[in-house]
């Protein structure tokens, strides 16, 4: 499980970096909604992070704990998401519902990251 | 255009993408992918932009058989920053207001038992009790100078100080015949 743990502890704070980065490029480019955006995504990576040491907190030497947990709330969290984006879909705010879009974005490249390294199924 | 309108269309033009945008759709009209595509932008985040540019009224959108067709409102470019800056402030009101109690203060200031303590050094000061003193001058006639002084010395005993300014300020005018007030007093 160490190994599976590391790479994706790995993988998230690469995605959270990546989005840093990505975010003051925007910044210094007077891009600042398209800035915002890599915030927001930067924020699910940070969220998944932080379920991640839950889910190890909580599960100790037990890997199908682990993926239980992790994939419960991968269902969870974005579910939220998807009902605020079509609540602003309904209302024809479509600029709330691309911010939604790009959390569920950022939790659906996790979900399959997790996957990936887990031998999951989806 | 209202501030509010204004404001919400300058934060709005203030992003490299959205400016980028509206100079495509200067050349010709555009739909979301050819924008996203010569742009280097996901179709998406062009979607997100177009709406924010809709809602500060600077694009707006049509069919054309599969496609919509995005196209800048050229009217609304057409206004100068003149004419924004021109436009009466939504705070009019308060900003008189605050105007009137200035002068108010400036008065009470300066005036004692009706009668002027020191002429103001400062130029805005001096033509706040100047305007005052010049409602003294019934307007549409004309004042020898002797009645001129005879009213001014009511107020302070530097006649010739304030009757140089009052002409200075334009608030009177003179001639052979004598003083009286201008228009811009009235």
């Amino acid at each position: 499980m160490d190994q599976k743990l590391s790479r994706m502890k790995e993988y998230l704070e690469e995605q959270v970096a990546q989005c840093a980065q990505a975010r003051a490029q925007l910044m210094a480019d007077d891009r600042g909604d398209e800035a915002n955006f890599q915030a927001i995504q930067s924020n699910v990576y940070g969220i998944f992070s932080t379920i991640l040491k839950v889910a190890v907190e909580q599960n100790p030497d037990n890997p199908q704990g682990v993926e239980g947990f992790f994939l419960k709330k991968l269902e969870e969290i974005p579910a939220h998401w998807v009902e605020a984006r079509e609540k602003a879909t309904t209302r024809g705010d479509e600029i709330a519902a691309h911010l939604e879009r790009l959390k569920l974005e950022a939790a659906e490249d996790v979900g399959c990251t997790f996957r990936a390294i887990w031998g999951a199924k989806a | 255009m209202t501030e509010t309108e204004a404001i919400g269309l300058f934060k709005c033009l203030a992003d490299k993408s959205r400016l980028q945008i509206l100079k495509s759709l200067a050349v010709e009209d555009m739909y979301v992918e050819r924008l996203a595509q010569r742009l280097g932008l996901t179709a998406a985040t062009v979607s997100f932009h177009l709406k924010k540019l809709a809602q500060a009224g600077a694009v707006s959108s049509y069919k054309s058989q599969y496609y919509t067709m995005y196209a800048l409102n050229r009217d609304l470019f057409d206004t100068t920053i003149l004419d924004i800056v021109q436009e009466e402030s939504e705070e009019a009101d308060l900003q008189a207001q605050r105007d009137e109690a200035y002068r108010q203060h400036v008065l009470d200031s300066f005036f004692q038992d009706g009668r002027l303590k020191t002429i103001p050094a400062q130029r805005k000061k001096k033509r706040i009790v100047l305007q005052a003193l010049v409602e003294q001058f019934e307007p549409k006639h004309i004042y020898p100078e002797p009645e001129v002084n005879a009213i001014l010395a009511r107020y302070h005993d530097d006649v010739c100080t304030l009757r140089r300014d009052l002409v200075g300020e334009g608030l009177l005018e003179r001639d052979a015949q004598g003083y009286w007030r201008t228009q811009e007093s009235e």
